[in-house]
């Protein structure tokens, strides 16, 4: 095979050799970690998963965005004590939810499971579209369940293709951020929540007189019955749960017949679209689109399950407990996630005093200018609620620039051109002011560095503060998001 | 199973450690098999069953052709005759059928286009892969055994291997049998640690062009090729050159790969290509693309024709007509020879008119004038007083052949000839230089981040061919070409990790700037197709 040669030689070669294959191998896997779509559609739950202290989640949810949109892990811990995770991933078909259970038993052993079942009436096809072929598989660590949920989940042509991610990913070079190449230490505390903000009103579907079956395919029948039985011989309890949303008849008809499967191995599970009273859903105002509930609904439906879950399964409450701090963490990121959305809801309806009130919070950073012209003084009921913000009456009645945190004033300015920062280590912030000598007018500016989300990402965004009123521009120092600015003239 | 896929490379893995493990006796086998298996793979049973009808009448005219109570100009010639019908059938039928369609209008008779259509499609059933390939080496290999060039290869084995090499099966060279003889079969080969990496190194290189260069590059041509009525002026001329780098890039990343896996197994195989945007000439220039395909045309077809009565006869009337200096005055049996072989060049690249005329007898012509007006050019440089031997005049010499070179191309990428020809009336419809300047090249399907990268990577393809043309140890001579990779030779004289370091940024290139995955089809390369 080898031509004669030293064994000095032969050492060296085999030694260079092996320093190059570990030297490409390496770095193909370190590409392939920065290139992967970090999407909360999926994936960042399964690597947030990971990072769960082992034996930790008691109530493990599984399944479509029907989990991680509605299923809010702050409510059940702010109201029952209850550590759960959202693991699921977008039109996450039975077979994806095969494996992720499968995978996700491996490092934890819930008290129940909860499985959305709505993909078959959503999606019902056997093999998705590869953005959520992506989502629903590449999470996983490189392993047999890994393996098996791509296999499952590809035509045959393309599985050597979609074997490996790069071939899928590598594209994405051209929006890398911060967050591919840096690890972040605080997802332990992240357990899959990505709630929808918009509002649309909707009719009530009425379902109660659907009593038909719908067909599943074969392979979503198959993967059913191989969750249940695995589930079963793992002795964990699974409760089968359709989620509710804007259903149609059709779509009611395919829960049905998984109901009826359920049955068949006494197996219990809650039909969310006939407790829409028992949840105390308002049609006005709960649901973000036909599929999905907004975090008003989304509440109201983890207050249930949160409920549900404790009177039937007995789950502990684990409040206080410093081995489950990431839960605490996560529900005062919800919260305060709820508060930015409630900020932002009153900034869309111009309700300045409501803004006003809820710019009392101490995760804020808040530049603030004040220009002349503004007459709000007047109003005593908003001077009231600018005061514990930190601004005081002498402030208001010249124009200036103010950053304010905690109820204090951290810099103040009154001259014609200043310049001031905040550096937090995630994100950067300029607020300045320059003089045009052509318009003889100031103006003023906060810079920042873009969002945290790889999805809002754009460089830096540069907000321009209105010449009149008095404005400010909101900076979530929790969550790293900037809330925009808001005036009143 | 192609060339740049996990599988190729999951079967070359597993062929490389038996082949290495294997006696010398059993190394030659088993690359038969692998090649065979390779073929079987990416061909239906029939067409492989019809290749292999191919290689047996081949083996068995062969050894016919040498024996001593035979007629070897009868067999030669019966042999000869059904290789090349045989080629014409399965690759140009189509061609046949469209002139005789064509013809068949000028009298008014219509055609039965169904059973036109049902032959084509049979046809198609029935042809091999690699038809442009194979076949070439067999006809080279007959014609040496009947001149007696070579010995018959009485092993129908080595002879089977021989024509099916499997590396070179994918788009060539198109070897000769005295090149390969000696490597296929005989010696022992050992594994070479330094043939290994040097081997791995050009087949990285090679997917670098073809992934990086010729997959971005094709986004523009195929975007104003396929809309060239919208494109007109500069982005025509654009367009054509961008063509003749996407060419360059996929056909010579081609064979870097290929001949790379081949360093793999120790059987060097001839280069095909050496810089050809460094010549002066457009003749230089396809001694330098292609290079075995010129070579193979050389051997057998126009030395052969010169060789002819007809030819023989014509050289007497020339002498007769403009004296014994007819050579320098105007060498008719030449140009004629010269003709005949760009009309098959043309031809060999397909059953198109496009074809024949741009890679064909347009090549041939300017070849042709050129040389004929090599005297009113040492004329005008007298005249002028231009020298020669500055760098600017070679600079010109090098643009002038690149115009002349991509004009010709032009039509190769084009639908069809009058097509082609539409494209150029269109260029010269409007004058309209700011397309360079005013961010219009970005609207032809490339960003301006995958711009950049295509001009970073194009001047990485320059540095590299720069290095390669002072650098290398290329030798031309009449039959081609024979040499050692000078920048390659240049990088093993550099220290371990300098060079593992240069390998694996390109690597991360490839993985990152790379066009493959989903909705590319990269592995279709363009010379894959013959």
């Amino acid at each position: 095979m080898f031509k004669r040669v030293s064994k000095k030689r032969f050492a060296e070669c085999f030694i260079r050799f092996i320093i190059a294959l570990a030297a490409f191998v390496s770095v193909y896997f370190v590409l392939d970690r920065i290139l992967l779509l970090k999407s909360e559609d999926g994936i960042v739950q399964m690597q947030a998963y990971y990072k769960q202290p082992a034996g930790s989640v008691d109530a493990l949810f599984v399944g479509s965005s029907h989990i991680f949109c509605h299923i809010n892990t702050g409510v059940l811990w702010d109201e029952y004590g209850i550590s759960g995770f959202d693991l699921a991933g977008a039109e996450q078909p039975f077979w994806n939810s095969y494996y992720y259970i499968r995978e996700a038993m491996k490092s934890q052993v819930p008290k129940v499971i909860i499985l959305d079942i709505t993909t078959p009436g959503i999606r019902p096809i056997d093999y998705q579209p590869e953005n959520w072929f992506i989502t629903n598989t590449y999470g996983i660590k490189r392993n047999n369940n890994r393996y098996g949920a791509i296999k499952a989940s590809s035509l045959p042509q393309s599985f050597g293709r979609l074997l490996i991610p790069l071939n899928s990913t590598h594209g994405r070079y051209v929006e890398l951020t911060e967050e591919d190449f840096i690890n972040y230490d605080d997802s332990a505390d992240y357990k899959g929540f990505d709630p929808r903000e918009t509002t649309v009103a909707f009719e009530r579907p009425d379902i109660s007189g659907v009593t038909e079956r719908g067909e599943l395919s074969e392979k979503e029948e198959k993967y059913l019955r191989m969750i249940i039985e695995y589930v079963k011989r793992e002795g964990v309890p699974l409760l089968l749960f359709s989620s509710p949303y804007i259903v149609t008849a059709e779509e009611q008809a395919k829960y049905n017949t998984i109901f009826d499967i359920a049955d068949e191995y006494g197996i219990p599970y809650l039909d969310g679209n006939k407790l829409y009273d028992e949840m105390g859903f308002d049609f006005e105002n709960d649901f973000a689109e036909v599929l999905h509930l907004n975090r008003s609904g989304n509440e109201k439906l983890s207050r249930y399950i949160g409920r549900f879950l404790k009177d039937n399964y007995g789950l502990p409450d684990h409040r206080g407990d410093p081995r489950y701090i990431s839960w605490n963490n996560d529900a005062a990121r919800q919260r305060q996630d709820t508060w930015d959305y409630k900020l932002k809801q009153a900034m869309a309806g111009e309700d300045a005093q409501e803004y006003l009130k809820l710019l009392d919070n101490s995760n804020y950073v808040i530049f603030c200018t004040v220009e002349p012209g503004y007459e709000g003084l007047s109003e005593k009921s908003l001077l009231f609620l600018l005061k514990p913000l930190g601004l005081s009456e002498e402030m208001l009645t010249s124009h200036g620039g103010f950053i304010l945190n905690k109820g204090n004033c951290i810099f103040t300015s009154y001259e014609l051109s200043f310049k001031a920062g905040i550096n937090d280590g995630n994100r950067k912030l300029l607020f300045y002011r320059q003089y045009d000598k052509d318009e003889d007018h100031a103006f003023t500016y906060v810079k920042s560095n873009g969002s945290f989300n790889y999805q809002n990402m754009t460089g830096y965004e540069t907000c321009t503060m209105p010449g009149s009123g008095i404005s400010f521009y909101v900076y979530d120092t929790l969550l790293d998001k900037t809330l925009g600015k808001y005036s009143i003239d | 199973m192609t060339l740049i896929s996990v599988e190729f490379f999951a079967f070359f893995l597993i062929v490389l450690a038996v082949y290495y493990i294997l006696p010398a006796k059993l190394q030659w086998m088993w690359l038969l098999v692998a090649g065979f298996f390779f073929y079987y793979v990416n061909a239906s049973v029939l067409q492989c069953a019809v290749f292999l009808g191919f290689l047996v009448l081949n083996y068995l005219a062969s050894l016919r052709i040498t024996e001593d109570n035979s007629h070897p100009r009868a067999v030669f010639r019966l042999i000869l005759i059904f290789d090349v019908m045989f080629l014409a059938v399965m690759k140009y039928s189509g061609f046949f059928i469209d002139i005789w369609s064509w013809i068949a209008g000028l009298f008014s008779n219509n055609m039965d286009t169904a059973a036109a259509d049902g032959l084509l499609n049979l046809i198609g059933r029935l042809c091999p892969p690699r038809i442009s390939y194979f076949s070439l080496i067999v006809i080279g290999y007959m014609t040496d055994v009947y001149w007696g060039r070579i010995n018959v290869q009485k092993n129908p084995g080595k002879f089977a291997l021989f024509a099916s090499y499997f590396p070179q099966m994918t788009s060539g060279p198109i070897v000769q049998y005295e090149q390969m003889e000696g490597s296929l079969w005989g010696e022992r080969h050992y594994f070479s640690y330094i043939r290994f990496i040097s081997g791995l190194e050009r087949i990285i290189w090679g997917i670098f062009k073809k992934l990086v260069i010729s997959e971005r590059l094709a986004v523009m041509v195929n975007e104003i090729y396929d809309h060239y009525e919208i494109y007109p002026g500069f982005y025509i001329g654009f367009a054509a050159a961008c063509f003749a780098l996407q060419l360059y890039t996929d056909f010579s990343g081609l064979m870097d790969i290929v001949l790379g896996f081949s360093e793999l197994l120790g059987i060097p195989l001839p280069e095909n290509f050496n810089n050809p945007f460094y010549s002066t000439s457009l003749a230089q220039f396809w001694r330098r693309w292609h290079i075995t395909l010129g070579a193979w045309l050389k051997s057998y077809v126009f030395y052969a024709v010169q060789q002819t009565e007809a030819f023989r006869k014509l050289r007497k009337f020339c002498k007769n007509k403009f004296g014994r200096d007819y050579v320098r005055k105007c060498n008719i049996p030449q140009y004629l020879g010269l003709l005949i072989s760009w009309f098959l060049i043309g031809l060999w690249h397909g059953g198109g008119w496009n074809y024949i005329f741009g890679v064909g007898i347009y090549m041939g012509i300017v070849i042709i004038i050129s040389e004929l007006c090599q005297p009113i050019f040492a004329r005008l440089i007298l005249l002028f007083k231009i020298n020669t031997e500055a760098f600017s005049y070679t600079l010109f010499k090098r643009f002038r052949t690149f115009i002349l070179f991509i004009f010709g191309l032009s039509f190769f990428r084009a639908e069809s000839l009058s097509y082609g020809f539409k494209m150029w009336k269109n260029a010269f419809s409007v004058f309209n230089p700011w397309i360079f300047f005013d961010r219009s090249l970005y609207s032809l399907g490339l960003k301006e981040k995958e711009f950049f990268i295509l001009l970073f990577s194009l001047l990485l393809l320059l540095a590299v061919s720069m290095m390669e043309q002072r650098l290398s140890c290329l030798k031309e001579n009449s039959e081609g070409c024979e040499q050692m990779n000078g920048v390659r030779a240049f990088l093993f004289k550099q220290n371990y990790l300098f060079r593992l370091l240069v390998f694996i940024v390109l690597f991360i290139m490839i993985i990152c700037w790379g066009y493959y995955g989903t909705s590319y089809d990269a592995s279709d390369f363009i010379y894959g197709r013959f």
